[in-house]
């Protein structure tokens, strides 16, 4: 009798119950039972371990009942179908004893396939995470329909009008249909019964138009989509919220629908939950019907628009016909002539992740399958020497009446070991991997279809091409040895018959190694050496000593520019007040981060192609930014003395004006002074012509490639915004306020209190020191580089080792060779040299052709080399360095050996 | 004379005195478990009891399906005179042999 308070009974393995299935019924019958109700009495206390033990027991009981099977059928059988499964199982079992035995040869291998199979299998699947598939139905059909730029030429960030999308959606035929949504960040907090007292959170959230989640083809997993009629003038608001967000406000409770949410102030019925891992279109949790009518009349120019191609419809037709249309929609009109934009059709993944990501990712893919070629060369290289050492057990065994069939049934099993053990291990090691970047870089990513975790497939791709690489590996040796003359192996014992042809095959297999790793070493210390420019980010000040943070003054409701001055002008004085700060600014955004490279014209130049137009990070600040960080106006008669910098004359009203950096002068000008010369902010403010009053250094600059980018400054007080950031410099004391921690202790809690002071309202946010922001920002390159910087490694080890591995063996089995020269007086200096020349001219053959490669690969990584010179000198020269290094150990060393034993024994070894 | 029993193969025997009619393959296994503390595999009870059985000196049947086993039967096990006539031999003879020595034995085990 089961008592109701007693857990379910836990569930079996399901694999270790079909194994228990394949032993004698009877016993498996009893056996199986007996295990399943310990199963549930040790489950009670410790689940995992009595899974654990009912493992051990179904594997102990299988290994039993092997052992007692062979026992009894041994003497006298004939062989039959059964008997086939037998002897392969039995090989098996053999094949496994060997290895154990030899664990010298067993561990190496294993450990070489297992980082094989490890990178690739990681790279894969960081790949296929990268590149998965909208979780919607027919996710191919999901197109995102963006405007090109013609300034920018590309479609980043350009925004629909509601009225084009209205039109489109009308006049199209390309498509399923059409719709759109706008992102933004709300203010969410559950409402209860009018108590606005609950702190309100941001949310990342969309309006979308009601048929949005119908062309995607994903329904709510609780509750409804919206309807048409949630549009309707006098409908109550009502907003869908994501699985997480459900769980967090409403702790996953079924009933939260009907519950009230006040999202940006106003209260909103929820009515829906979406389903786990849905948060269209980005990484949304709040989602608010859209009246596209609605914002059509209001002349909204800020969506983004999707749609599903209608079915037989490819990317280029939908593409043929949006170039057709683009012309004749409504905003056209509002467009200068000539500035005719286009509208084109992209894969919605693509629009979000980059489209050439995919190239890039498989490039890299591509690359880091070196590791496992290598590995495959390594264990081909061991095997192969090891099968010349059992050339005698094989002949003896042929000579005896061996089967042949038998005899390769036997190697290849213990080659299966091999693989499986290689294969186990090698994603043991790509879970490692794979956890780490997720952990690392997953929550940045910010695509809700993104799921970095080891990929079932390419598990199973992998290791089924690594299984037919070392079966091949290991069968050809085989095959040789059975060609081999029986009667020629057995008396000449293992040496001299096949020494030539192995050495010609080990050759071979050195100089494909050598090249692989080449070309794996090159990329990988390339990209290495790129992302360690980004690390070490030297912007021209201490950056430890600089906090920086953002605030957003649309928290506090201000009816316009000038009052946003108002308060970034009370701030800045409660700020100075402050013991704790020595020396505050305010900048758009942090010294040394990137902004986007915008275009600029420069008054007189004439160009052809937008792409002509100079680019450089526009910044605004306050005048305070120079004295903090020490920028000057660069004193050379160049540019005739620099100018000056931003100050208290530049305020709104005054002449507009600008400084651009040294970066600028010499990327722009040719190194000419800009001084005097006007300048405009295209994409940043519409017609203004800037004086540019200064050239200053390149202190505090965004960084590209681990040089000074070419930058631009104007005031605040002439181009007013909202959101900036606040810089406060640790004031660093003669004494110190007791350690640089709490130095940054206080300041941060002098800043908080100084914004709170202004305005409660505002809240100074990712308080952190500009060394943090810049470490932050450049998390990926760095993640990536040093992921790569691993596998490069890795390859270049087991390279070196493969190398090794092969010259020791070749030059070991030479022994009897370098006795009889020794016995004939020749110099031990002249031994050597001959051992490392053979070796030299596979390692320069590989290196000629691995470098060739490598050359011709590399500039296909663009920028993820992160501006490293693809014919990076230190790069091209130390690689061969190490691999001639691992060469000349390899051939010395056994050489070495070999001359120092006497030349009687070295003349009898075999 | 019959052929010495091993020592797991008392162990078992022991355990079907302890049982009496509840020893099947689970309980015998806990019973050893429990009362000298070694761990061992079913399956090699299984592999003892067959081999026992086979001499003679234990004897099954097969019970009912239950459902904590996921509807299969048990396979009980008892001790035939012959099995118990051996054990109590082995029994003996240990008794002999220790008596007295306990002390002394865990007095020299101790330095």
């Amino acid at each position: 009798m089961r008592r109701s308070d007693r857990p379910a009974p836990p569930t079996p393995p399901r694999l270790a119950l079909w194994l228990l299935e394949r032993l004698p019924a009877d016993l498996a019958e009893h056996l199986t039972g007996d295990l399943l109700e310990e199963l549930a009495r040790r489950s009670a206390t410790q689940p995992r371990r009595a899974r654990l033990w009912f493992w051990r027991q179904t594997l102990g009981a299988l290994l039993g009942q092997r052992r007692r099977a062979s026992r009894e059928r041994l003497p006298g059988r004939v062989a039959g179908g059964g008997e086939m499964l037998h002897g392969w199982l039995n090989d098996l079992r053999i094949g496994f004893r060997l290895l154990l035995r030899n664990p010298a040869v067993t561990l190496p291998v294993a450990a070489t396939l297992a980082i094989g199979i490890g990178a690739t299998v990681t790279m894969y699947s960081i790949t296929r995470g990268l590149l998965r598939d909208l979780p919607v139905e027919r996710p191919h059909e999901v197109v995102a329909i963006a405007p090109i730029d013609a300034r920018l030429g590309t479609s980043g960030g350009v925004l629909v009008h509601a009225a084009d999308v209205a039109a489109l959606r009308r006049a199209q035929t390309s498509f399923r249909d059409v719709a759109a949504y706008r992102r933004g960040s709300f203010r969410v907090s559950e409402a209860r019964g009018g108590d606005t007292s609950v702190e309100a959170r941001r949310y990342d959230g969309a309006e979308i138009v009601p048929w949005t989640f119908v062309l995607l083809g994903v329904q709510p997993a609780i509750g409804r989509d919206f309807v048409p009629e949630d549009l309707l003038a006098g409908a109550p608001p009502v907003a869908i919220v994501s699985h997480s967000l459900w769980r967090e406000l409403f702790a996953a409770d079924p009933r939260a629908l009907g519950r009230t949410l006040r999202v940006d102030g106003v209260e909103h019925a929820v009515v829906g939950v979406m389903p786990e891992r849905f948060g269209f279109p980005t990484l949304q949790h709040v989602w608010l019907p859209l009246d596209l009518r609605q914002a059509e009349l209001r002349g909204d120019a800020d969506l983004d628009a999707f749609a599903r191609l209608a079915p037989e419809v490819s990317l280029a037709k939908a593409n043929a016909e949006l170039a057709w249309l683009a012309p004749r929609l409504p905003s056209a009109e509002s467009r200068a002539a000539g500035a005719a934009d286009r509208l084109v059709v992209e894969r919605y993944t693509e629009r979000f992740i980059g489209s050439d990501a995919g190239p890039l990712l498989y490039t890299m893919l591509a690359v880091v399958s070196c590791v496992l070629l290598i590995a495959c060369a390594n264990v081909t290289n061991v095997l192969l020497a090891r099968s010349v050492g059992r050339a005698r057990e094989m002949a003896v065994r042929t000579a005896i009446g061996g089967g042949r069939a038998r005899i390769v049934r036997q190697l290849s099993s213990e080659i299966l070991w091999l693989a499986g053990l290689g294969g186990v291990l090698g994603a043991g090691l790509a879970w490692v991997a794979v956890d780490w970047f997720d952990r690392v870089l997953g929550h940045r990513i910010e695509r809700f279809w993104v799921e970095l975790a080891v990929d079932a497939r390419a598990l199973w791709f992998t290791a089924g091409l690594t299984l037919l690489a070392t079966v091949l590996a290991g069968l050809a040796p085989v095959l040789q040895t059975l060609r081999a003359d029986v009667s020629g192996a057995l008396r000449d014992a293992v040496g001299s018959v096949s020494s030539f042809r192995l050495a010609r095959t080990t050759r071979a297999l050195v100089v494909a190694e050598v090249a692989l790793a080449c070309v794996l070493v090159v990329i990988a210390s390339l990209m290495a050496r790129g992302a360690s420019w980004l690390g070490a980010r030297e912007v021209g000040f201490d950056t430890r000593a600089v906090l920086a943070g953002t605030i957003d003054l649309n928290e506090a409701d201000l009816p316009d520019a000038p009052a946003a001055l108002a308060v970034m002008e009370r701030l800045r004085q409660a700020l100075v007040e402050r013991p704790e700060l020595g020396g505050v600014a305010f900048v758009s955004r942090a010294p040394g981060l990137e902004t986007g490279a915008a275009p600029v014209l420069l008054e007189g130049e004439v160009y052809a192609e937008p792409e002509d137009r100079p680019r450089a990070q526009v910044r605004r600040t306050s005048p305070e930014l120079f004295p903090l960080l020490g920028v000057a106006p660069a004193r050379h008669a160049r540019f005739d003395g620099g100018g000056r910098v931003l100050d208290g004359r530049d305020r709104a009203g005054a002449v507009e004006v600008a400084v651009v950096n040294v970066a600028f002068a010499e990327r722009w000008l040719g190194g000419q002074s800009p001084v005097g010369r006007r300048i405009r902010l295209v994409d940043f403010e519409e017609g203004i012509w800037r004086e540019i009053v200064g050239v200053v250094d390149d202190r505090g600059s965004t960084l590209a490639e681990g040089r000074p980018a070419p930058g631009v400054l104007v005031p605040f007080a002439q181009a007013p915004a909202f959101r900036f950031t606040v810089l406060g410099r640790l004031d660093v004391g003669e004494e110190g306020i007791g350690g640089e921690g709490a130095g940054e202790a206080a300041a941060t809690a002098a800043l908080r209190a100084a914004v709170a002071g202004v305005d409660p309202r505002l809240l100074i946010d990712e308080l952190a020191s500009v060394h943090q922001w810049i470490h932050d920002e450049t998390t990926p390159q760095r993640t990536l580089g040093l992921l790569f910087a691993v596998f490069g490694a890795a390859g270049l080890s087991l390279a070196a080792v493969g190398v090794y591995g092969v010259l020791a063996f070749s030059v070991s089995r030479q022994t009897r060779e370098i006795g009889l020269r020794r016995a004939l007086g020749a110099p031990t200096e002249q031994i050597l040299l001959r051992a490392l020349r053979s070796a030299f001219w596979s390692l320069g053959l590989g290196v000629a052709i691995g470098m060739g490669l490598a050359m011709l690969v590399a500039p296909l990584f663009g920028q993820l080399l992160f501006g490293a010179d693809p014919r990076d000198p230190v790069v091209l020269l130390s690689v061969p360095l190490v691999l001639a290094l691992a060469t000349a150990l390899a051939a010395t060393v056994p050489a070495a050996r070999a001359t120092a034993v006497d030349p009687l024994t070295a003349l009898r070894a075999d | 004379m019959a052929k010495r029993l091993g020592e797991l193969e008392q162990f078992l025997l022991y355990a079907l005195v302890a049982l009496g009619d509840e020893a099947y393959g689970a309980s015998i296994h806990r019973e050893i478990e429990a009362r000298s503390g070694r761990s061992l595999l079913v399956g090699a009870v299984y592999t003892l009891l067959d081999r026992l059985e086979s001499r003679g000196l234990v004897a099954s049947w097969v019970g009912e399906p239950t459902a904590a086993r996921g509807g299969r039967r048990r396979k009980h096990y008892r001790l035939t005179p012959a099995g118990a006539r051996l054990l109590l031999v082995a029994h003996e003879e240990h008794h002999r042999m220790v008596r007295g020595l306990g002390s002394r034995l865990a007095r020299l085990a101790e330095r």
